[in-house]
């Protein structure tokens, strides 16, 4: 929302390299170079590379529940996810390099075309993983830790299924231009074994994109998910910005929302050890607190001033819930303005100085306030003298309405988060024995020749209970809020979307369920046989081309009914056919990349031979969670 | 006579680095809570009075630090408690008073620092007549005057 880098850019990026360019158009002989088999099979390895990174961080994230009598139940998503893992490492064994490549980022860069899409694709995707590591870290003993919000939602299930479902897709769209040029290109232009081998890793692409697609079909990632997956941004604090008296009303709430951010960043970021910290100061913590009521303060006038002029608009329903949302902020108001006066009676063994969350919570109170008064200077010196903005002035259509929306939500869910870390520093200050009284406060009866005293139980008791209440009043204001933003589409939405996440809650009501279409794969993206010939003969006529398709799924239909009656270890197509028969190589492309279960249970590739496991004894098998796929097809079944 | 106005003629006369500590102790716990009576979300100055609330609170704590100040005195928990700014005063007639009451607040503290040997006492002076002069300058005042 703030234009900082999402994971949905780069996964967009690394979507049209790969469908851009050659692939699309085929290659003819007369177009590929030499040499560029082997190239683009080294760009391929890099992007395979970190496809299988891809699919190990998805597979950590499922846990062993999901298995079924020691085996993972055919047609989940973890079952898919240890599926992809294996096929992925198949792909990447055809794919070996000469020596000193690595596949790690560094290497020289592909100059053909056809190689260096797939270059650009694997540079995006390693800067799409990168950025979703940039919300967690290692701890010294090798725990994983959280470094934002989003950490949660990286690691929730529902965006790990989303995630594969991405993996799927750019093995698909790999796997399309890597056998097209597999089968195309002349002898000069690589080695047969390498083509062999380039084939080969492409169909275990398909295979690994047909596991993602069993899963979808049986328990579907929404669209919600996938959105969800798109807009994860990177841990990166956005730089400060103050406001300059010269902005509109939407770049003040454009404002609000990057300075929200920024605070949620930076109160996750630096958060000093409360046990003993000399950063952790009483007027740090008044100052806070005295932010967090102005900016609810704030809220509450923007969503009664939104609330009257969705009234205006004549929408009765949501102006309702508008001015349930501003009883709700004034709530919270209320609640911190408790907990700032809290802070009257109780101070800190350290003091003087305002850690930077103070700062930047002040920050937040300007834009805020730039927003709810009708002075471009306002400030909270402004005094008595200031004037809320008109409702017409701060949205003037109806479509204005969801920024400022957008921008209260993010504030209140800002706030909540204050409120969260502030109450866990006062708690473990107070267990420090960090909280003190001035000895002036307290009654006569107590004879204490020092300036300060620990602070008795019942006001610490009453600061951390203030806290907590101030928690639980932001936490219902932007709950309120969450709830209008869905309803008009504000784009804080994913707010709530990423909390449903975490929580593993059901789909939030009113959430379009329906995946976008570049997650699903497109119709005959691989053309058979005798499509492809038609389409290189410059046939166009939609007649002939669909009997060609007619044509294909018959001869295809036919082999698949032929395989049932071969014995299993004699349908192993790809040790006998590129080198002697490249079409049956394009056959078997092509009903792989089709994502029939039963295609690829038939017809899936042998792995390569330095990767080929041993096929253990059965019963040991299923002890270790081994599953043999090719000794067993008929599991490749639906579920 | 209000509160207010008891401990503003208790600071303007004090003389010497405890006394002027002393008057300081009480008159920021005064500023608090005259500010805190005007913390009304309804009236003017909301975010104005909440924010001195802060201001005020941390200068009587870099107040209460000074080495010098008297441990106990005129302004400890038994001075007797009465309302800092009288009922009917209005939002903008408090923010001037409370204006020209923390400048005088922090006006006092700067002389105190000048006069303070001991560098815990001029660190507190400077932390509070700093504090006090923020009060000010959320109220529409002018400090450095």
């Amino acid at each position: 929302m703030t234009g900082q880098a999402t994971f949905g850019d780069f996964a967009r990026a690394a979507r049209r390299q790969l469908t851009a360019g050659p692939s699309r158009a085929g290659h003819t002989s007369a177009a590929v170079r030499v040499g560029e088999v082997d190239e683009f099979i080294q760009a391929m390895h890099r992007l395979v590379t970190v496809m299988a990174r891809y699919c190990d961080d998805v597979a950590a994230v499922f846990p062993g529940s999901a298995q079924r009598g020691g085996q993972y139940v055919p047609g989940s998503w973890p079952y898919a996810s240890a599926k992809a893992r294996e096929a992925i490492q198949n792909a990447a064994g055809f794919l070996r390099l000469g020596e000193g490549e690595t596949g790690e980022s560094g290497h020289p860069r592909a100059a053909g075309p056809a190689a260096a899409a797939v270059d650009a694709a694997a540079v995006s995707l390693r800067a799409g993983r990168d950025l979703l590591h940039t919300h967690v870290t290692a701890r010294p003993d090798g725990a994983r830790a959280e470094r934002s919000g989003w950490a949660s939602v990286t690691s929730s299930q529902r965006v790990a299924r989303a995630l594969l479902l991405q993996v799927g897709m750019w093995g698909r769209l790999a796997a399309t231009r890597g056998a097209r040029l597999a089968l195309s290109a002349p002898p000069r232009c690589g080695t047969e074994q390498a083509r062999w081998n380039l084939n080969a890793a492409c169909q275990w692409l398909w295979v690994l994109d047909s596991a993602v697609q069993a899963a979808q079909r049986h328990d579907p990632v929404t669209a919600t998910d996938v959105a969800l997956l798109a807009a994860v941004p990177v841990n990166a604090p956005t730089p400060r910005r103050l406001p300059d008296g010269a902005e509109t009303a939407a770049e003040l709430c454009q404002g609000a929302i990057g300075c929200a951010e920024r605070v949620r960043h930076i109160a996750r970021a630096a958060v000093p050890d409360a046990r003993w910290s000399p950063a952790l100061t009483a007027d740090s913590l008044r100052h806070t607190a005295a932010c967090g009521t102005v900016i609810s303060h704030h809220c509450a006038i923007l969503l009664r001033c939104l609330a009257t002029r969705a009234g205006q608009h004549g929408a009765a329903g949501l102006s309702d819930r508008l001015l349930g949302c501003a009883d709700a902020a004034a709530d919270a108001r209320a609640s911190w303005l408790r907990a700032a006066r809290s802070w009257s009676r109780v101070t800190t063994d350290t003091r003087g100085t305002i850690a930077p969350i103070g700062a930047e919570t002040a920050d937040l109170a300007l834009w805020t306030g730039r927003l709810a008064y009708t002075d471009p200077a306002w400030t909270p010196a402004q005094g008595p003298s200031e004037t809320v903005r008109p409702p017409e002035i701060l949205s003037p259509e109806p479509e204005d309405l969801p920024r400022v929306v957008a921008a209260v939500h993010e504030a209140c869910q800002t706030l909540t988060e204050i409120a969260a870390g502030d109450h866990e520093q006062i708690r473990a200050a107070a267990q420090a024995r960090r909280l003190l009284v001035s000895t002036r406060s307290l009654s006569a009866a107590f004879d204490i020749p020092q300036p300060f005293t620990y602070a008795p139980s019942d006001r610490v008791n009453g600061l951390l209970a203030v806290y907590h209440e101030a928690r639980a009043a932001s936490e219902k204001a932007t709950a309120a809020v969450a709830t209008v933003a869905a309803e008009v589409r504000a784009p804080s939405h994913i707010l709530t979307l990423a909390r449903a996440a975490i929580q593993g809650d059901a789909e939030p009501t009113g959430e379009d369920s329906r995946l976008p279409a570049e997650s699903v794969p497109a119709a005959r993206e691989f053309p058979g046989p005798v499509e492809r010939i038609l389409q290189d003969l410059g046939v166009t006529s939609p007649e002939q081309l669909r009997r060609a398709v007619a044509v294909d799924q018959a001869g295809e239909q036919l082999i698949l009914e032929a395989a049932r009656d071969v014995e299993p270890g004699h349908t192993a197509m790809g040790d006998t056919s590129f080198g002697k028969s490249a079409p049956v190589a394009e056959l078997i492309n092509h009903m792989l990349a089709s994502g029939s279960p039963s295609a690829v249970a038939r017809l899936r590739p042998p792995p390569p031979r330095a990767a080929r496991p041993t096929v253990p004894d059965p019963a040991r098998a299923r002890q270790a969670g081994y599953y043999s796929m090719r000794s067993a097809p008929e599991a490749e079944a639906e579920p | 006579m209000d509160q207010l106005a008891v401990t503003r003629a208790r600071l303007e006369q004090a003389s010497g680095l405890p006394a002027i500590l002393d008057a300081a102790y009480d008159a920021f716990e005064d500023l608090l809570s005259a500010v805190e009576d005007q913390q009304d979300p309804d009236g003017g100055g909301f975010a104005a009075f909440v924010m001195s609330g802060a201001a005020a609170a941390n200068g009587r704590d870099a107040v209460a630090g000074a080495p010098s100040l008297p441990l106990t005195g005129p302004g400890d928990a038994a001075r007797p408690k009465s309302r800092a700014l009288p009922l009917e005063v209005t939002a903008v007639e408090a923010v001037a008073v409370l204006a020209r009451f923390s400048h005088l607040l922090a006006s006092r503290l700067a002389d105190a620092r000048v006069l303070a040997v001991d560098i815990g006492d001029r660190a507190a002076c400077a932390d509070a007549s700093r504090y006090a002069a923020e009060v000010c300058s959320l109220l529409g005042g002018a400090p450095d005057q």
